[in-house]
């Protein structure tokens, strides 16, 4: 076995491979990437990088800007692949066509992590509000309705059930707010070709009874967007995104569905009470953030231990505990707080990196004790790792430190 | 008298240093609008990349297939780049020629090929040899590299076959040099581990 990096470097050495390049190989395409080059757009192009802006969108918001965020992707990945590279706009325009002239868009979001999971349909009618409606698992009934206003940076969520209304001021939204049709359609006139994402083919396979293409795109972070889209329409049937830790699926696409206004409406409904007022910063969640949820759910939720995973399958397992601490919260004033808590660690945990090396071991560790690990990470550029602890203390420890 | 032509020559030296990396700085902005530019970049580029393609697919036609398609996307993509160096074109080219080849060795049915052409590459050990601690089973470590992320899969060409320092791989994929290190250990690890079963006893 070898035993380091000089050990490995004498099994490559002894490799013969043959890596002379072919002379017309060489000429040949020189030629033709003399002509794409001399054939491109001599105006300057906007080089977006779509991982990049998705990165900021899927950074500064939660659920509702990821699924903005999927349909810039769908509208992105199906114009790559169909302009082929080229800039003839009579391909991209016949392609492209029904998402430049979409006004409405509806689509079913799930987070793929877990059965079970709420499912949240999401409405966009080219304005600057969205609305998202969490369903139950079986997709028949409202649980919450959350109306996000980007020009005010304000979102209303509603509970149906309870008829309980509650105003939340978000920090850290985008500093220009677009709808996601509008974004859509800047992207899709706009971008170009970013060389840094491969889009790959993965075939055409029958879904939901009809014929589908499908891509995958993945960036250089080796995150990736899976796409099927009717082999006639190009209209999306499925989507997922896999984006460090979130695993999200987008399903039931439907374009120009007609959308009453009064859906998008920040006015609270008449017959709900109203809640104080809340804060939500998406701003950057923070190690703090992660061990704040990690208390919230040991200690007020499960009651002195550890959830066993620190995942959104896990936090839906123990729902039933986690209404009944609303239900306190409610009692105490006190509704808001907790569940802007939760979102933050969740925050923190999901933007976490393959990298950064997560692991959660928390589960029959007792709150309090200061022996066990709960889990750990290693921040970027450290050689270290931090050990989150019971007492949610934290430690520095080398990697081979780390809890058996 | 010679200590100072020494002296003069390594001034000499020093400055054509200087004026040829002022002057590849300069071609990779003017390669952003002139096609005379970018096929000295791509004469420059195309030897390395195509070798970095072939040690990543271990078959020359894929990986003229592959270098295609990262030329042809510089083609595409130059005019937007917002790099100004040579060092940041360099970067830029190893980032989406590692992305390409990342995304042909995903599909599992590839593999298959790659591992067969892998197979044919090693040479025998001399009978006797002492320079190395096992004779290696190339096919089979090949096919191990094949298991891990495909930026480690990256990582370990960059390193192994393209010899890259730490810093140059830290910069192509826009990580610390800290980290390329601690990754690097921990695949040469995970290797190790995956090829235990089958060296048993020679760790």
């Amino acid at each position: 076995m070898f035993k380091d990096e000089a050990d490995f470097e004498k099994v490559v050495g002894r490799l013969n491979i043959d890596t002379e390049p072919n002379p017309a190989h060489r000429q040949n395409l020189r030629r033709q990437m003399l002509s794409v080059f001399n054939q491109a757009d001599h105006k300057p192009s906007t080089r977006i990088i779509i991982f990049r802006i998705l990165r900021n969108l899927i950074m500064k918001s939660p659920f509702t800007k990821l699924a903005a965020a999927a349909a810039i992707i769908i509208a992105v990945l199906i114009g790559i692949h169909f302009l082929g590279g080229s800039t003839e706009s009579v391909a991209w325009a016949d392609v492209v066509r029904p998402l430049l002239t979409a006004h409405t868009v509806v689509f079913h979001a799930r987070s793929v992590e877990g059965e079970n999971l709420p499912i949240a349909r999401i409405m966009n009618m080219g304005t600057q509000r969205v609305r998202s409606e969490i369903l139950s698992a079986d997709g028949k009934t409202v649980q919450v309705i959350a109306i996000c206003d980007y020009d005010t940076s304000q979102m209303l969520t509603l509970i149906p059930k309870q008829k309980i209304a509650t105003i939340v001021d978000i920090k850290g939204l985008p500093e220009k707010p677009e709808n996601f049709v509008e974004i859509m359609r800047n992207m899709i006139t706009e971008l170009q070709h970013d060389p840094n994402v491969s889009i790959e083919s993965l075939g055409e396979k029958e879904m939901d009874g009809r014929m589908a293409q499908g891509f995958r795109a993945t960036d250089p972070e080796g995150n990736e967007s899976m796409i099927w889209a009717d082999s006639q329409t190009s209209v999306p049937i499925r989507m997922e995104l896999k984006w460090r830790q979130a695993h999200y699926e987008f399903t039931d696409f439907e374009f120009d569905v007609a959308l009453d206004e009064s859906l998008f409406s920040m006015d609270i409904p008449a017959g709900y009470s109203t809640m104080p007022k809340a804060m939500l910063s998406l701003t950057g969640a923070t190690e703090q953030d992660l061990v704040e949820a990690l208390r919230l759910w040991a200690e007020s939720i499960l009651e002195g231990v550890f959830p066993k995973d620190f995942s959104s399958q896990a936090f839906m397992d123990d729902m039933p505990k986690v209404r009944k601490l609303a239900a306190q919260d409610i009692k105490e004033g006190n509704r808001t707080e907790n569940p802007m808590k939760m979102i933050r660690g969740f925050m923190f945990y999901k933007f976490l990196k393959p990298e950064n090396d997560w692991h959660y071991v928390g589960k029959d560790v007792t709150f309090g004790d200061g022996d066990s690990p709960v889990c750990w990470y290693r921040p970027d550029g450290s050689e270290t790792y931090r050990v989150i602890y019971g007492d949610l203390s934290i430690k520095a420890v080398a990697q081979g430190n780390l809890p058996q | 008298m010679a200590l100072r032509a020494i002296k003069i020559t390594t001034m000499v030296g020093a400055m054509a240093k200087l004026v040829e990396a002022t002057e590849d700085n300069d071609l990779v902005l003017r390669a952003k609008t002139q096609a005379e530019a970018l096929g000295r970049l791509y004469e420059m580029y195309y030897e390395r990349i195509f070798r970095f393609c072939v040690h990543r697919l271990f078959n020359k036609e894929i990986a003229e297939d592959v270098t295609s398609t990262v030329f042809l996307n510089v083609a595409r993509g130059i005019r937007g780049f917002k790099g100004r160096s040579e060092q940041d074109f360099r970067n830029w080219l190893y980032a989406i020629a590692a992305n390409q080849a990342n995304a042909y060795i995903r599909k599992t049915s590839r593999r298959k090929k790659l591992l067969a052409e892998a197979a044919g590459s090693m040479v025998p050990a001399a009978t006797g040899s002492a320079d190395i601690s096992f004779e290696p089973d190339w096919p089979r470590l090949y096919a191990a590299i094949l298991r891990l992320k495909p930026r480690h899969q990256t990582i370990v060409t960059l390193r192994f076959f393209e010899n890259f320092s730490y810093e140059q791989i830290a910069q192509i994929l826009e990580v610390s040099e800290a980290s390329v290190r601690v990754t690097l250990h921990r695949i040469l690890n995970q290797l190790r581990n995956q090829l235990q079963t089958v060296y048993d006893g020679e760790i």
